[in-house]
């Protein structure tokens, strides 16, 4: 005769239920409210997703000090001092900012930019989808495929220092005819090699391609895992040092205006911080001049160099592989044309490399990706 | 009414509660999860691009959005050079060389077929932009601006439209389905349907009489992907004649195959190759030096020290050593797979040894065995219950390793898949394949444990099996016996189903990376 009432299993079901829907419940009270808060000039709101007020630094390797205003001396540091955190990695025109990191650029501008250094590319683009950074420095055809961003200004456009190394005996891209090439599939380095097969008259499916990361690539074509591989300078560089008798097959060089590099923002962020955009677009120029000014070339290039650990002359004779993009030519390369001159035209191409690989299947409407504006603002005073 | 409570301290549930409460196990966090997509929609997902800068399929917060169509709102009205334009412009009257000069910015063709096109706010930077020197007056074009000007279509500057969605990072279960459904489905690139010489070559050898090659010579060289299957059969279609079609379209199709990146089935397979081959090497050397380790005091204070220094090295620091000594290829995955594997493994094995009950030991030593046959006759019989259960959990472990493993070398399998959509932003097919590989990974599993329960059946469960299971798995222990009747050996201990329980839990487990 047992009155006593169960503990019923279906409320302990609903408890249970409700129970672990009440985090998300409660996540989702915050971010609306978060969302509505910062329709706003909100001077706490620095990156794209609202509930990421404290970005932190995920960078893997960065050990040199952070260049942060706020506490210093110079410059007032912005109307609401929002920290823009820009990603980059070991490509020669994106190194040119580092000298404004290491020559106080930025403080004298009054904008606080936080250079985060990633020691892989794909890595740095990664971070940029995951909305832990502001800008990244990243080749115009990968941004197609990255989260939403709007170019502000071009860096430079790969004039060599992109390249197709082949191993012994591999002599030109007609002798890739069967063969394997290694590199990161859809990156930078796969749309120069359909540039290369296309001026070689040849088809995609004429060569085997091997997914490998760019910086495994010096590795995989030593031990003979590929008979060619794709890599951007220090990487190639260090690839055709390292393996005996490899040569290059096909470099940017003979399709100027293939590889676009930019400073790439998110959207919402330019709106807010235009005023602090510009400024960086002028440290960019500033930083040009510092490289091209003779008497501070060599320690332009000293601090450059000393980013990716290589040695000064070994850059410097690498440069020109990488055609820096100054005032005039930016103004030159963001004029509208569907030639590949123009950063247009290199996006609409990069749009139907993606197109034919089936990347996506609708086309991007690349001509809203470009922000001429901050340029010709800066290029006026 | 019934007497037995849900809470029953000790005692198990009624076949019929327990299988509700399984599949609770599964409908509940499912449920949580379709609820939470419901309600928690913050982000936008876009389906026009508009004249924004979000791309479709993107997902944006709603606060970014609006943000970028009130300042699409503020900007002018612009002039754009669409493909019609384009077209009304060939008749405007213009002279060839303004033609000429203005292919610089006409509208391109995509290989979907759809055109990218360029706009304009002023005359000025219509200009600027087509003169081959921005700053000089052109000729060409200067005087015919306003002809231009004309042709061009004005548009307002079209807002971002999209619908209400769940965070990025976070699909709604539905979504994910269909990822799953599209992933198996979609033909991988470079997939599809080409004639080459050799495969001409082939087909001569199969005997297709030459009247018939020679028809096909004229479609030898063209690729048709996988999804123009039809327009492939078509062609071939109006090459031969319809009794020669039917006759060898089979044997043309087969033969023009062209394979490109492997569909996912075959990367799954792929993936479940290498687990087998990591867990075997582990396995061949781990269980008999486990065994060794936990019967013999020597080798146990021999080995174990230093393989419990080895077993908190984390494996993927060992990724770039082992691309470079073995490669790119399925080996440096194996490599992967047995440096996570092998170290865990010849501890468990051992602390499962060392669990056997000892009396056992002393009743048999009482019998007069000598060592070898303690070993042999006793040991290993009487831990093959618990030694099984243990390869099942440390299977299990070694799919974990799996994503790391086959990044290296060359990317392949399901993980270059997750990491790839990931990249993409395609979060939903990457959810697909972390579920694809838990589904394969609990059903085999299951699989093994139903069939413990024919190999063992000494050992006492909680549930029992009926039916066609049992049957089955009866037949298939019973040929594993070698049609022997199971050794009556009374049981080290109870081995529940879902085992996480028992000897094998208590050994020191670092968790894995």
């Amino acid at each position: 005769m047992n009155n006593r009432k169960h503990f019923s299993p279906l409320f302990a079901a609903c408890g249970l239920f409700v129970f672990s829907a009440l985090p998300m419940l409660l996540m989702s009270c915050t971010a609306s409210s978060t969302t509505a808060s910062s329709k706003e000039e909100d001077t706490k709101h620095q990156g794209p997703s609202p509930k990421d007020t404290s970005l932190k630094d995920t960078s893997p390797k960065d050990t040199s000090p952070k260049d942060t205003a706020k506490g210093g001396g110079g410059g007032e540091g912005g109307g609401g001092g929002a920290t823009l955190k820009i990603g980059y990695s070991d490509w020669p025109g994106w190194l040119v900012l580092e000298i404004g990191k290491q020559k106080g650029f930025f403080k004298d501008a009054g904008v606080d930019v936080e250079l985060v250094w990633f020691g892989d590319y794909g890595a740095s683009i990664d971070a940029y989808t995951a909305g832990k950074l502001d800008g990244i420095m990243i080749d115009c055809a990968s941004s197609l495929t990255a989260k939403s961003s709007v170019i502000i200004f071009l860096t430079d456009y790969s004039n060599g220092n992109d390249m197709l190394i082949g191993k012994k005996g591999v002599d030109s891209i007609k002798d890739l005819k069967g063969k394997t090439v290694g590199l990161e599939e859809n990156l930078v380095e796969h749309l120069l090699l359909a540039k290369a097969l296309e001026m070689n008259g040849m088809e995609e499916g004429d060569v085997k391609l091997k997914k490998v990361k760019t910086e495994d690539t010096t590795a995989v074509l030593k031990s003979g895992g590929a008979d060619a591989i794709g890599a951007w300078y220090p990487i190639s560089g260090r690839t055709l040092t390292e393996v005996a008798d490899s040569k290059k097959l096909f470099t940017s060089a003979e399709a100027p205006g293939l590889i676009f590099d930019a400073l790439q923002v998110d959207p919402a962020s330019l709106t807010k911080h235009r005023d602090d955009w510009k400024k960086v677009v002028g440290v960019w120029f500033k930083c040009l001049e510092y490289l091209n000014d003779k008497n501070t070339h060599e320690d332009a290039v000293k601090i450059m160099a000393k980013r990716i650990e290589a040695k000064p002359e070994d850059l410097e004779n690498n440069l020109k592989g990488t055609f820096l993009l100054d005032g005039p030519g930016n103004q030159k390369a963001m004029r509208k044309r569907k030639t590949l001159d123009s950063v247009y035209g290199s996006l609409q191409n990069a749009d139907a490399f993606y197109l034919k690989r089936k990347v996506y299947d609708k086309s991007v409407k690349t001509e809203n990706m470009v922000d001429p504006s901050l340029v010709e603002e800066v290029l006026k005073k | 009414m019934s007497r037995s409570s849900w809470f029953a301290i000790r005692a198990p549930l009624s076949s019929h509660r327990a299988t509700i409460a399984k599949c609770a196990a599964f409908l509940l966090p499912l449920a949580t999860w379709a609820f939470i997509c419901l309600v928690w929609v913050p982000d936008v997902i876009i389906t026009d691009q508009g004249d924004g800068p979000y791309k479709r399929d993107d997902r944006v917060p709603r606060a970014d959005v609006e943000l970028a169509n009130a300042t699409l709102g503020a900007q002018p009205p612009q002039f754009r050079l669409t493909e019609a334009a384009w077209q009304s412009l060939q008749t405007a009257g213009l002279p060839a060389s303004t033609l000429t000069k203005l292919e610089a910015v006409k509208p391109t063709r995509q290989p979907n077929g759809e055109f990218q096109t360029l706009s304009w706010v002023d005359q000025k930077t219509l200009l600027k932009d087509v003169r081959d020197d921005p700053n000089e007056k052109d000729p060409d074009l200067d005087p015919y601006v306003d002809t231009i000007w004309n042709h061009l279509e004005k548009e307002t500057k079209q807002p971002e439209v999209g619908d209400p969605s769940t965070v990025i990072w976070l699909p709604s279960p539905w979504r994910v389905a269909k990822a799953f459904y599209h992933a198996f489905v979609v033909p991988p690139n470079g997939t599809g349907y080409k004639l080459t010489s050799d495969s001409i070559d082939a087909l001569r050898k199969d005997g297709l009489p030459e009247s018939v090659l020679s028809k096909l010579k004229p479609l030898e060289g063209k690729l048709f992907a996988y999804a123009d299957r039809d327009k492939f059969e078509e062609q071939l279609g109006a090459a031969l004649g319809p009794d020669e079609l039917q006759h060898h379209q089979k044997q043309i199709l087969k033969r023009a195959y062209v394979k490109g990146d492997p569909w996912l089935h075959e990367s799954l397979w792929h993936s479940c190759q290498i687990i087998f081959w990591g867990f075997l090497v582990s396995a061949v050397v781990g269980v008999p030096l486990g065994i060794l380790c936990g019967t013999f005091d020597l080798f146990s204070k021999l080995t174990e020290p230093f393989i419990d220094f080895v077993r908190y090295m984390p494996a993927p620091a060992f990724a770039v050593l082992c691309t470079a000594i073995l490669g790119i290829n399925d080996g440096p995955k194996i490599a992967i797979i047995w440096i996570g594997t092998f170290f865990q493994m010849v501890l468990v094995v051992a602390n499962t040894t060392r669990q056997f009950d000892p009396a056992l030991l002393e009743a048999a030593q009482t019998l007069g065995a000598t060592k070898r046959t303690l070993l042999t006759k006793v040991i290993l019989p009487g831990i093959l219950p618990n030694l099984y259960n243990d390869m099942r959990i440390l299977i299990g472990w070694a799919w974990t390793y799996l994503i790391v493993a086959e990044l290296i070398g060359a990317s392949s399998g399901i993980s270059y898949f997750i990491n790839l959509q990931g990249r993409y932003r395609h979060f939903e097919n990457a959810y697909a394949g972390i579920i694809m590989i838990g589904i394969i990974g609990l059903t085999f599993d299951q699989l093994l444990a139903t069939l413990a329960r024919f190999l063992f059946p000494w050992v006492p469960r909680s549930d029992r099996g009926s039916g066609a299971w049992a049957s089955f798995f009866g037949a298939l222990a019973y040929l594993l016996r070698g049609g022997r009747k199971p050794s009556a050996v009374s049981d080290p201990g109870p081995a529940p189903a879902f085992a996480t329980a028992g000897p094998a839990a208590a050994a020191p487990k670092a968790p894995p990376p």
